[in-house]
């Protein structure tokens, strides 16, 4: 990690990223904030909020960036940017967050949900489930989620992540089914058309 | 049904690709892959289950939340003939794929198939031992247990 982590406030930042070489990106750079549970329902539109400093190896240098930026809170544009989680294991990649004067990362961190139970080694994970890209379907109420049972048989759990739906909730996804799909023998291509 | 394709190895948004296989007449989508506040997973019909609710099941529960809005990831749909012409082979796929973990629902496969515990208790105990030999014990511990967001 170089010292004197700092970029003047008024240049671009995705610009002074690249020619840094500090493998930082923009984390919301593919889609618009809107696509995104962690952003949407705050309503920001600011793209440089969240970087994202990823393919860290682990071993060498992880610790290091992990440990910088978490106590020295460096400035960037303008922004100061805090540790939010990392993901993966063997190249991980490491989230950080600009927080505001309304919202800290603790007050970020708690409108997403409550993390309190869960392992440390899945909290990245968790987390980051947030930012995954999607599309608002319906705002259900209390009554419309029903918990059912797992499927176990011999002892053994074969229902791990699957739910039931009604007719007219399937009905209501018919026109996303021209908009979302992903073929899975290519590459992502968050551009194309059929990807939001 | 979903028997047969756990074990075929399957699960998630994969058990959806299947089922848009099966029901190629069907232009609704017969399952979608959801998040819903903390709640991750896929959905699939059922016919006797009441029209405009669904149902969700513990394993599919990662953390709670007050969020209430059904999100789609993706939907299970048919293939159009222009897709279905690039639609490489399943061995082809399998060279695709760089690096394959062990998860939970394999060694549970694996083990019914035959391979006895003590290989998955052999790797694990040497993943544990190179865990411990490169990270302080601190971290280890903290590994085993859940972490108190606010002392993070």
């Amino acid at each position: 990690m170089p010292k004197g982590f700092i970029i003047p406030n008024k240049s671009n930042i995705t610009k002074a990223l690249e020619e840094k070489h500090w493998n930082m990106k923009l984390a919301l750079r593919r889609a618009t904030p809107q696509s995104r549970r962690a952003t949407r329902e705050i309503g920001w539109s600011v793209r440089d909020r969240f970087l994202i400093c990823s393919d860290v190896p682990f071993y060498d240098v992880f610790r290091e960036h992990l440990v910088t930026w978490c106590r020295e809170r460096p400035m960037l544009c303008g922004r100061r940017y805090d540790y939010l989680f990392d993901k993966g294991t063997h190249r991980p990649s490491l989230w950080l967050f600009s927080s505001s004067k309304k919202m800290s990362r603790g007050d970020f961190l708690a409108h997403l949900g409550s993390f309190g139970d869960v392992p440390a080694t899945k909290l990245g994970d968790r987390i980051g489930l947030a930012f995954s890209e999607t599309k608002p379907l319906i705002q259900l109420d209390m009554d419309q989620i029903v918990p059912i049972e797992e499927v176990v048989a011999n002892g053994y759990q074969f229902s791990d992540g699957c739910g039931v739906m009604g007719k007219l909730l399937n009905m209501l996804s018919k026109p996303l089914s021209n908009v979302l799909y992903v073929d899975k023998t290519k590459d992502y291509n968050f551009d194309h058309n059929h990807r939001l | 049904m979903i028997i047969i394709i756990a074990y075929k190895l399957l699960e998630g948004w994969e058990i959806a690709e299947r089922l848009k296989e099966i029901s190629r007449e069907n232009e609704v989508p017969g399952s979608m892959q959801i998040r819903l506040g903390g709640v991750k997973g896929m959905l699939t019909i059922k016919k006797d289950f009441p029209a405009n609710k669904i149902g969700i099941r513990p394993s599919m529960c990662k953390y709670p939340s007050s969020h209430r809005l059904l999100e789609v990831k993706t939907v299970a749909k048919l293939k159009r003939d222009k897709d279905r012409r690039k639609q490489n082979t399943w061995a082809e796929r399998e060279g695709q794929i760089k690096e394959r973990t062990l998860f939970y629902a394999v060694v549970l496969i694996l083990f019914d198939l035959g391979v006895p515990p003590s290989v998955f208790l052999d790797l694990q105990r040497r993943n544990w031992a190179e865990i411990c030999s490169k990270w302080d014990a601190g971290a280890v511990k903290l590994l085993q247990n859940p972490i108190n967001f606010d002392e993070v």
